[in-house]
């Protein structure tokens, strides 16, 4: 009797402590809900649940590798190690065909307008000639895709990376990872030296500008990460299977730098020198999990929306860039030569429709960098209709004022009304702060019988250059209408904001096209 | 469910552990936990094939009782034996067979295509092992060898309980009936139950789930070499062996946590010298069910002429092959044992194999190459695809003799492919025997033992945690 109790108050407890930490008291409440509920539905949420907080993970998907290694095997969970002991992922052949014309239709819109266009393919982990895949190994076609999509592109002006950062192996071996799919920071930087002066000679910028400090790398310091790092492929091998990365260093200019960043998705402000604004510390620190690290994220993450000033950039220029997880350290080196990027990561659910945005916020060019792994028809490339549309002024105002009040929320109405389905853009000469404290205004369309906030976005104070908001109206029945906030949404109390030269535009579909 | 799962090994069998051994055995509360315990086991994921398995129980309990009761009137018992078994044969043919048949019948006469409509019947998991348990009990209620269970939820944990119940082994009612009424759970026989599942867990883990990603890349290939076809089969012929061995393992140390004592089902058949031999040790549950209720009452070995010997053992070989799959490959790979089977009975060439070392050797190519060809026609989707992966077996594929992605291959599976070839014959079996003349050197052998196992086990769990590819081949079955 006495061990049979032992025995079950054993397991029992093993119970409580194994799989009760699967799951929070939440997870378990929350495997009944859902639409669609069944008993299948309801063990599939639990497998997933208890998949995705197992416990020690970390440490098993480590064993699993060592397991892997000492069994001599050369595929691990999808990964491949490579002749040069580096692991990638294995790139299945992809349809590249639509992706190819959505990439034409967006260049022959940009020619429209007179904007200059510009595909930078980034570079695959495998080099050109495939000398690292091992002989008779799963078939690989990252950079068959590549080549078989630039193929397609017409009048696209192509950067094509692989060229100076994965010709060969020693390149591969030089300019990434050992267990990320990405380059690394002197990679990036490589292509940044590269992309830098094309832009400038599309952008018809003189030659002293392609002699720029920013892009000698002389000019930058190398700064180790002071940990080891375990990229994206390496996460799901665990360190065992082909060790980790050591000796990971970024780069930070030596010259002087005035950025601001603004991510309003994230209600990210960031003002200051590149080490304060760029350097996102939390990505440095040693993570708790290696699958929280974030050490290829130093210079931020994927964010759905980015919106870069430099006040002391030596070529006042607005760049747009849609971009993949590739860019991340190719548009923050970019930051110190342009005023003025905007950054859009489409996977994200970016709130405007590409081909409207280039109508009405009207950048010098625009800078698609993709990878191999994204070159098929999909979220990547919805640049939307990509159609000429012809720009109709709404409402010009010569200043806006907006009191001083005690309220959170002071606010002022630029516009009522606006049609559900249209494009709107606001843009202002100057803004200035006359009382308070605050950095920023905030402008945002917001639908007035919901009271919610559809997309907002940041206008600096005392920015010397104008600003521009864009946005799509959702084509849902509702009041909108733009409004602009006396600084931080819920700080507004105390500001007082003058707003000079407004004006708001709307694109209308041209009839003859 | 799969014992195979993070669902299994650290929800269900903890929750089933700890409220069976917390529950008194008064007026067997034990076996209705363990019977509820097994219904959810086999309604996880699919709840609606539960009424399948309940029916089935319910029409065997009532055959079983009806036959006990007219035990006397032979002649009575006798008819509602052969309503039992067509009632147990309607079942499994309807949701196992229906779909192969109207296919045929449709495929070859055109003209029925609107008088016979092809069915779309979702095979319930492990429909041909408790059916076959339910058949036994109810034959051995009418020959008398087992008295009938009156408690149907007894009778219900005899064919549900979840050890055995998907992928067997074909536990007998006799083996267990004793068990379920009465049975106690030492500290020994939990520990060996223990040991047991660790090494099936260990089995289907990390040999079994390893050769299947080999042999699944060549069974699906266009394009295959001598070499390559060769390396797949040999990796099918492996990852079946210790995907089901792996399973029957983890059944039999279960059943040894919960107090039952199953018969084993594997005997090391990979080192068998003929045909027959393999069969006496390749799912061994099964040989005898067939053996006792099929060959022995058709009149077995025991007959007047060679023509009915080789007529039941085609019926057998025949119903062996059908019991495995509803398709042609499973047919024809019945029938290919079938007629191996007769020739070394014909020729009593399993006797004259163990005369010497030569004969053994040759023996055991001979069962092997056969055992290989066998696997081929079991895995390939039809027959056609078959005929080309035997083709390529033998010079008439597409790609030579030997090609890259076969060295490849190789190299990706070679550590596994010793570590398999190892564990196929009874290499620590010998030396355990061996060790029994010395007590601290099997105590020393113990204590690895259990720690490599538990080792093993933390590097199947890390399979899980990937979700790698963990298939299950006899959950068709």
């Amino acid at each position: 009797m006495c061990r049979r109790f032992i025995i079950g108050l054993s397991l029992l407890w093993l119970l409580l402590v194994v799989a009760w930490s699967f799951m929070t008291t939440k997870e378990i409440k929350g495997l009944s809900e859902g639409s669609a509920f069944s008993v299948t539905n309801l063990t599939k949420r639990l497998h997933s649940q208890m998949l995705g907080n197992l416990w020690h993970k970390d440490e098993l998907i480590d064993v699993n590798g060592g397991w892997t290694r000492i069994l001599d095997k050369r595929m691990c969970n999808g990964a491949l190690k490579l002749n040069n002991g580096y692991i990638s992922r294995v790139m299945s052949r992809t349809y590249v065909k639509g992706a190819a014309s959505r990439m034409n239709s967006l260049a022959s819109l940009c020619r429209k307008i007179g904007v200059e266009c510009l595909f930078v393919m980034s570079p695959s982990k495998i080099d050109v000639k495939k000398s690292l895949l091992p002989v008779g190994g799963p078939a690989e076609f990252s950079n068959d895709n590549a080549d078989a999509f630039l193929k397609l592109l017409t009048d696209v002006d192509v950067v094509d990376t692989r060229k100076i950062i994965s010709a060969t192996a020693d390149d591969v071996t030089r300019y990434y990872s050992k267990t990320d799919h990405h380059w690394n920071f002197e990679g990036a930087f490589k292509a940044f030296q590269t992309i830098a002066p094309k832009m400038l000679s599309m952008l018809g910028e003189n030659a002293d500008c392609a002699n720029l400090q920013q892009l000698d790398e002389k000019n930058w310091d190398k700064v180790g990460l002071g940990r080891p790092f375990l990229g994206s492929v390496g996460r799901r091998t665990g360190c065992w299977f082909a060790g980790m990365d050591e000796n990971v260093s970024y780069l930070l200019p030596r010259f002087d730098t005035e950025l601001s960043i603004m991510i309003p998705r994230h209600q990210m402000f960031l003002h200051g020198i590149f080490r304060d604004t760029w350097i996102f510390r939390e990505n440095l620190a040693t993570p708790v999990s290696w699958q929280q690290d974030r050490g290829y994220s130093v210079y931020g993450h994927d964010f759905p929306e980015m919106f870069i000033y430099n006040s002391r950039a030596p070529v006042k220029k607005r760049i747009l860039i849609i971009k993949d997880s590739f860019a991340i350290p190719v548009y923050a080196f970019l930051s110190t030569i342009f005023s003025e990027i905007v950054v859009f990561d489409l996977r994200h659910n970016v709130s405007v429709d590409v081909g409207n945005y280039i109508q009405s916020f009207k950048p010098h060019l625009i800078g698609v960098m993709y990878g191999s792994g994204v070159l098929r028809e999909g979220p990547m490339f919805g640049f939307g209709d990509c159609k000429l549309k012809k720009t109709a002024i709404v409402k010009e105002t010569r200043q806006l004022r907006i009191a001083a009040k005690p309220s959170m929320y002071n606010c002022a109405t630029l516009t009522g009304n606006l049609k559900p389905g249209s494009h709107v853009s606001c843009s202002v000469r100057k803004i200035d702060i006359t009382e308070g404290g605050a950095r920023f205004a905030t402008v945002a369309l917001y639908e007035r019988t919901r009271k919610k906030i559809i997309v907002a976005h940041y206008f600096e104070f005392g920015r010397g250059a104008p600003q521009t908001f864009c946005a799509d109206v959702p084509n849902v029945d509702g009041c909108y209408q733009l409004v602009v906030f006396a600084g931080e949404r819920g700080k507004t109390a105390g500001n007082s904001v003058v707003l000079h030269g407004v004006s708001l535009e709307s694109l209308e579909k041209l009839t003859d096209e | 469910m799969l014992f195979t799962s993070l669902e299994f090994l650290f929800l269900f069998l903890p929750v089933t552990f700890g409220v069976y051994y917390l529950l008194p055995s008064w007026k067997g509360l034990k076996n209705y936990w363990l019977l509820f315990a097994s219904l959810v086991f086999y309604a996880w994921g699919e709840p609606t094939f539960v009424f399948v398995m309940l029916l089935s129980i319910v029409f065997n309990y009532c055959a079983a009782v009806v036959i006990s009761i007219f035990k006397d009137r032979l002649h009575i018992a006798r008819l509602f034996l052969w309503l039992s078994i067509l009632g147990n044969l309607s079942i499994i043919g309807l949701w196992k067979y229906a779909n192969f048949i109207t296919e045929t019948i449709r495929a070859w006469f055109p003209a029925l295509h609107g008088i016979v409509p092809q069915t779309s019947f979702v095979l319930p998991i492990g429909i041909s092992f408790f059916t076959f348990q339910a058949m036994s009990y109810v034959i051995d209620v009418y020959r008398g060898t087992v008295g009938v269970q009156k408690n149907p939820f007894f009778l219900a944990l005899y064919i549900a309980l979840f050890p055995q119940l998907i992928a067997g082994p074909i536990v007998r009612y006799s083996t267990v009936c004793d068990q379920i009424m009465s049975r106690r759970t030492t500290w020994d026989l939990f520990s060996s139950g223990v040991m047991r599942f660790l090494v099936g867990f260990s089995k289907k883990m990390l040999l079994a789930n390893l050769f299947a990603v080999t042999a699944d890349k060549y069974f699906a290939a266009r394009e295959l070499s001598v070499c390559g076809a060769w390396l797949g089969a040999v990796a099918y012929t492996l990852q079946i062996f210790f995907d089901f061995s792996g399973y029957s393992d983890m059944a039999i140390g279960l059943g040894r946590m919960f107090g039952f004592r199953f018969l084993e089902n594997f005997d090391y058949p990979y080192i068998s010298k003929s045909i027959t031999e393999f069969w006496r040790r390749w799912h061994m549950s099964l040989g005898s069910w067939f053996r006792d209720y099929l060959y022995f009452p058709l009149g077995g070995s025991r007959v007047s002429s060679k023509m009915r010997l080789v007529f039941n053992l085609s019926v057998v070989w025949f119903a062996t092959g059908v019991w495995h799959g509803a398709n042609w490959t499973f047919i024809l790979w019945g029938v290919l044992y079938g007629v191996l089977i007769v020739v070394e009975k014909l020729t009593g060439l399993p006797k004259r194999i163990d005369r010497n070392m030569v004969s053994r050797a040759a023996g055991w190519f001979g069962t092997m190459f056969f055992v290989i060809l066998g696997w081929v026609l079991f895995r390939s989707v039809n027959l056609a695809s078959a005929k080309c992966y035997l083709g390529a077996m033998f010079g008439f594929g597409s790609c030579g003799f030997l090609d890259d992605k076969t060295i490849f291959e190789f190299g990706e599976i070679k550590v596994v492919l010793l570590f398999g070839l190892l564990a196929s014959v009874p290499l620590l079996d010998m030396v355990k025997s061996r060790m029994n003349r010395h007590p601290v050197l099997q105590d020393c052998l113990h204590a690895i033992g259990g720690v490599v196992l538990i080792l093993l086990f933390v590097v199947g769990v890390s399979y899980l945690s990937m979700n790698a590819h963990n298939p299950f081949i006899y959950f068709n079955f």
